[in-house]
């Protein structure tokens, strides 16, 4: 009885392994058809956030080259004074860090309520949880390149040299955004259980602006604990490799890009392994 | 989930044993400290509860079900569970077909965007690139009959006008399966006539079709077979006519059916 009934399960098991060539392609084809259907959504999506970020206004678009050359002008307006004195060219020294700050500020703060804000769509149709903070960075990567013209007026204005270096923004920017996409997708998760993380972040997030060398440099800080947690801040690596090839031409050395690609995969990993591993409890929460 | 095709080739969804429970905290803690509150005093129950209990279906290609039931008995839930939106606690779902889901009242919608933004949104959900709305844009439109209203955001849009758009956009995209839950109880006379025309020739087509309905005289004209649920379990299933008649003498008084 006993052997029979083993007999019966290799029996199973062997038909389910025998079309492993069919199964592959089955399971190729269904990958295919994931990839592009996640692609249409995303591109879908990402217009959708495009639209939303100035809906109603008057200037529309215009707002996202606007908006990081205000906030600049308010940061050297207030700031030139205290910090400016030692930095050439500061408006654009300020420039830089916004807008690579900016680019984790979005992507995080919009990561963060995805979920919950497209819960109409979640709730009634099937789409890949993971395409929403894909979609929320895409989107930073667009308001990126705007405020990436709005830097190159403004250091023709300010007569701020050019270097070849500049191009090599395409090997650093990659690098901030998988960082802040790992922790949009680690916020995202988080938030669906626990509301009280966005208010949370929100300090958070002004705490890290603050300790970032954005409108300061790292050496009029002084020392102390906040100097040790300024150099700590992968966000200081990443706004420093951008100045530097911006503002002074340098390339940044190996180790800097090790360390900030470390980061990058290391937080993309951690911050996605915790949304996937939460994804069949969202659906109740959201 | 990955999508696993049926065993037996004449069907094209197969459900087997798929049972889902809800696992939610009996109220619902909503912050951090809240929750550290209750860890500490030990207070962090869960109220458990089955929503869907030992539901085992098979539907052929072409055929088209209807569930029946009381509110809160579970149709939406198996509607979303067959649609993927839902993962089954216990069982499985093999389903052999693109699914265009019709969930309360519309599909999935952004509430912010325009009408016609969201045409291309839902197009992309079902898989269908933006090139291939724009081909299927203006009979969705002219189905809908939403000419004036495509550039106003839905979420200014009454029920009525959701469920045209969603219905349009399911219709016209020619899914092999498509979920319809309760659409048609909103719209008016002349576009339920309308939609139940359009079904009817999808069903000739081969379109297998879903339909959650309050309205036992759309059951019986367009469903073969109905599945009537009661207390999150499958309770009668079979020839339409005769679970409606049963399920409407239940109606009639449920106290009495129960001693029974």
């Amino acid at each position: 009885m006993k052997e029979k009934k083993v007999k019966e399960k290799k029996v199973k098991e062997k038909k389910e392994r025998q079309p492993f060539k069919e199964r592959f392609k089955q399971r190729s084809g269904e990958f295919y058809d994931q990839t592009r259907k996640n692609s249409y959504v995303l591109k879908a999506m990402v217009k959708k956030n495009f639209k939303a970020q100035y809906r109603g206004s008057v200037l529309g678009i215009v707002w996202t080259v606007l908006n990081p050359l205000l906030s600049m002008l308010v940061l050297s307006f207030v700031f030139s004074n205290i910090f400016g004195r030692g930095i050439d060219y500061y408006p654009v020294y300020i420039l830089c860090g916004t807008i690579v700050f900016n680019i984790l500020r979005q992507i995080t703060t919009q990561s963060l309520t995805c979920l919950v804000t497209n819960s109409g769509i979640l709730k009634k149709t099937k789409i890949s949880y993971s395409v929403l903070p894909m979609s929320n960075t895409f989107t930073a990567i667009v308001n990126f390149f705007f405020s990436f013209i709005a830097l190159i007026f403004v250091m023709l204005i300010v007569g701020q040299p050019f270097y070849w270096t500049i191009f090599l923004t395409i090997v650093i920017v990659p690098a901030i955004v998988l960082f802040s996409l790992g922790i949009g997708y680690f916020l995202a998760s988080l938030y669906t259980f626990f509301r009280d993380i966005k208010h949370f972040y929100a300090v958070g997030l002004t705490l890290w602006q603050y300790l970032t060398p954005i409108f300061y440099t790292a050496s009029a800080i002084g020392g102390g604990i906040a100097l040790k947690i300024i150099n700590l801040n992968p966000m200081t690596v990443y706004v420093n490799a951008f100045r530097d090839v911006i503002k002074l031409g340098v390339v940044p050395g190996g180790i800097e890009f090790l360390i900030m690609y470390a980061w990058a995969f290391g937080m993309l990993a951690f911050g996605y392994l915790v949304f996937r591993l939460n994804r069949r409890r969202y659906i109740l929460y959201i | 989930m990955a999508i696993t095709k049926p065993l037996n080739k004449d069907n094209l969804i197969e459900i087997e044993n798929v049972s889902l429970k809800y696992h939610q905290p009996s109220e619902k803690i909503g912050s951090l400290k809240e929750f550290f509150v209750r860890l500490i005093k030990g207070r962090l129950r869960y109220k458990e509860f089955w929503v869907l209990k030992d539901i085992n279906l098979e539907i052929k290609r072409g055929e088209s079900l209807a569930l029946i039931g009381l509110n809160g008995s579970g149709k939406t839930t198996l509607l979303k569970t067959i649609a993927g939106i839902l993962e089954p606690t216990k069982g499985k779902i093999r389903i052999g077909g693109s699914i265009a889901p019709l969930i309360n009242l519309g599909a999935g919608f952004d509430s912010e965007s325009s009408a016609k933004e969201n045409v291309f949104l839902n197009g992309a959900i079902l898989g269908y690139s933006k090139k291939q709305m724009k081909a299927k844009y203006d009979s969705i439109v002219e189905f809908s009959e939403l000419q004036d209203s495509m550039n106003i955001p839905i979420k200014n849009f009454s029920s009525g006008m959701l469920a045209r758009l969603g219905f349009a956009i399911a219709v016209d995209v020619e899914p092999d399966i498509l979920l319809v839950d309760e659409i048609l109880s909103v719209g008016d006379a002349p576009f339920k006539q309308k939609c139940m025309k359009k079904i009817e020739e999808l069903l000739a087509k081969g379109t297998t079709m879903i339909f959650v309905s309050h309205s036992m005289g759309q059951v019986t004209s367009l469903c073969k077979k109905t599945l009537w649920i009661k207390d999150n379990q499958m309770h009668r299933y079979g020839e339409s006519k005769e679970v409606v008649q049963e399920y409407l003498e239940f109606c009639k008084n449920p106290a009495e059916y129960q001693n029974k």
